[in-house]
Order: C-alpha cells, then structure tokens, then sequence
C-alpha cells in the first residue's frame, strides 16, 4: 500500500467531498495524537485508489479529525480524570490516545447536538475557552 | 438485469497477466463460487469488481453501468467488500467503528454526514458479529477472526446488492469459521443480494452456490452450474492430477488421489 499526500482530487469523488475534506484537513488535528491531517489518496498498487481520504501521516492512518478546542478538552479531561474506557489495554501512550479520541468523539456529537458545531467548525467562541486554556497551560 | 458483466477484461502488471480476457455474467439472486489455486487472479478479480483497482483493458458493468473513475465511489456504495488481504493492507489502526463505517462513502474514511443512525446501526451489526466490545479498538489490535467480523459487517452496513468474500475463512479458528459459514447461510436465505465466493477450499462452499468460476493463470479455465464444473472430469484437467469428488447433502469435497510430497532428494 502507498499514501500519496497532499492529494487534491480523485475522478470518482464529487468536488463538494474533496472540497470539505481539504478545508477540513485545514482546520481539524487527530484525535488520536492532536497532530496536523493532510488530504491523501491510499492505494493498493499504482493501478488503484479508493479516493482522497483525509490522513494523519504520524499515526499512518485514515482519520476524519476533530475540531482543535474539542481536542484540547478531551485531552485536559483524559488526563486530569483519570478516564480510562480501555481497561483491557496496557496503559501506554496509544491507551491515553485512544481515551482522548474516545472522550474527543463523544464531544463532538455533543456539540454537533447542541448546534454548536457543523461542517465548518465551531459556530461560536466557546465560553470561559481562554480560562480553561490558562488552567491547562 | 446483471449484476456483474465483465467483457474481455484484462489487466497487465509489466510482462504478467494478473487478469486475461475475462468474460463472466452474474445475474441477479446468482451465486457464485470463484474457484483457483493461489495466485491464480481471484483476488485481483474480486478487487477490480468491487472498484479498488483499475484494470489495462475490456469493460466491467455492475448494476448495468459501466465501472469508471467517476462512478467507482458510487458503485461501491452497493457493494459489500470483505477481502482481508486486500483490507489489511489499507486499515491499521483505524477504529473498527470507523472501518464499518466509512462503507458508507464506498472509501476508508468517515464524514461529516454520519447520522445517529448510521452509528447505531453500524453497533448493531458489530454487535451481531459478537464485537461489540472491540468497536473503539485499532484494526491492528484485533484477532484475524475477529477481523474478519469486523469486515463482514462492514459489508452489510450499507445493505448489499452484491457480497463480494474473498477467502473470508482464511486463519479462522473452527469456532469462528462455523460461525461464518452459518451467517453466510442466514445472509443468501434472507436477503436479496447475490454473493460471489472465492475460495480455494471446497469444504467452504455451501449448498446455496448454484455458480461457479475456474480460474487459472488470470483467465476463466471453466464457468457455469456448480454440478457441472465440480465434476472429475474437469477437475483433474484443472489440477493436473487425479482427484476425487464426492458430493454429500449438497456439499462437494474434493481430495487428489496422487501423492503429492517433497522430493526425498532434498533431504539428502
């Protein structure tokens, strides 16, 4: 398998999809380890591809990201509260990252419910953002 | 109308045919055993078909439209697609929630159209298959059988009209192969989508295949009803060697009547 990044358009994908993916790949971070995504294309061989997919080339993998603010959170909360969904697992850096995409998910669906997030990010400023980013400095 | 109609399909890797000259009908409620030894074409096939690899020459029609680069994406959103070999390849440690679901889009991620009850049905399904639990964790993380689940659910997340399996009971343990071959059972009694089955094992081949394609070298050596070309005649032209077919309730078991063993030189 190849990754090709940066890739900007694939003929089977409508402009809309490939359009949201990079202004996406702009704004969002994994929500695994927080770092930048890129727009890539994941191919078996040279002869085929199954489109632009959004990338996180530190984690080698397809992942859709997560608004920065709602990274921030979930990692403060991860790792302040002790939340651990993975019990099973050895605690590790990739346990602490799967928390923190887990916790990250679920706040994105709560802030999608309450109408504060849509396909272009965050709707407003969240409140008391600035003091919480102080107390996690 | 067909649900796969191949003409003259060919593709070329440098020198090697992986695919040659293939030209196969499956019609709707069909199904179909795609049968080979290693490294005869079964997976390339099954990977052009379901449209994640291109191919040099001919024509693939599925659902009666030409496959292309525009429409590949579209297609493959009424296509369920479990090829270990292939998948392997391309997830790692994506989530097993997010692996079923990205078969919405008919690619390996997700999107922003994602619904609630895209996520309670893709739970649903996991929780069919007895994986539930493993939803959050990497693909990389998960046990072959339980691979396997996870992508025989994502097949079944966006309600195939076609089942593409390629060798879906490779390195499952006896528990998890019975319960493949049950599901499988359950899928062709109660719902309309066609399956196409590549293995290389007869004991997998239930007795609901009525279709069955020889594949030898990248091209069709033989096609038709599942009787007719699981006959010793035939067989023993595929392989080569003398074989043995018995048929019990439905079910073919094939074994070669000559020895076949390492050269005693080696050991000298």
């Amino acid at each position: 398998m190849s990754i090709i990044n940066h890739y900007s358009g694939y003929g089977a994908q409508s402009k809309e999809d490939t359009d949201a993916l990079t202004q996406r790949s702009k704004r969002c971070i994994c929500k695994k380890c927080g770092g930048k995504l890129t727009t890539s294309l994941i191919i078996y061989d040279i002869y085929g591809g199954a489109g632009m997919e959004l990338y996180c080339p530190h984690c080698q993998q397809t992942e859709f990201g997560v608004e920065p603010e709602i990274y921030e959170i979930a990692q403060y909360y991860v790792e302040n509260f002790q939340f651990n969904y993975f019990l099973d697992m050895e605690e590790n850096d990739l346990n602490e990252q799967l928390n923190i995409a887990k916790v990250a998910d679920m706040l994105s669906w709560l802030f999608k419910n309450l109408g504060l997030l849509d396909h272009n990010g965050l709707k407003n400023t969240l409140p008391d953002y600035q003091f919480y980013k102080r107390l996690h400095r | 109308m067909n649900l796969i109609e191949t003409k003259a399909l060919s593709h070329k890797q440098g020198s090697k045919f992986l695919l040659k000259n293939i030209n196969w009908e499956v019609k709707e409620n069909e199904h179909w055993i795609v049968f080979g030894a290693n490294g005869c074409g079964k997976t390339t096939l099954l990977g052009t078909i379901a449209g994640y690899r291109h191919y040099n020459k001919g024509e693939v029609k599925l659902f009666g439209e030409v496959l292309s680069r525009e429409n590949a994406v579209l297609l493959r959103q009424k296509i369920g697609f479990v090829s270990a070999s292939y998948m392997d390849r391309c997830f790692r440690h994506e989530s097993g929630l997010d692996i079923v679901l990205s078969a919405k889009f008919g690619g390996f991620g997700r999107r922003l159209a994602i619904t609630d009850h895209d996520v309670k049905r893709a739970m649903q399904l996991l929780d069919a298959f007895g994986i539930v639990e493993k939803a959050n964790y990497p693909y990389d993380m998960l046990s072959q059988g339980q691979r396997q689940r996870l992508l025989l659910a994502r097949a079944l997340m966006v309600s195939p009209k076609l089942l593409l399996l390629d060798e879906p009971l490779n390195g499952l343990d006896v528990i998890a192969r019975n319960f493949f071959l049950n599901t499988l059972q359950e899928i062709a009694d109660t719902q309309n989508v066609s399956i196409i089955y590549v293995t290389h094992q007869t004991e997998e081949i239930l007795p609901f295949y009525t279709k069955a394609m020889l594949l030898k070298n990248g091209a069709i050596y033989a096609q038709g009803d599942l009787e007719k070309i699981f006959s010793v005649e035939i067989m023993n032209e595929f392989f080569g060697y003398s074989t043995n077919i018995h048929w019990h309730e439905g079910r073919v078991q094939l074994a070669i009547s000559s020895e076949l063993r390492l050269s005693k030189t080696i050991w000298a």
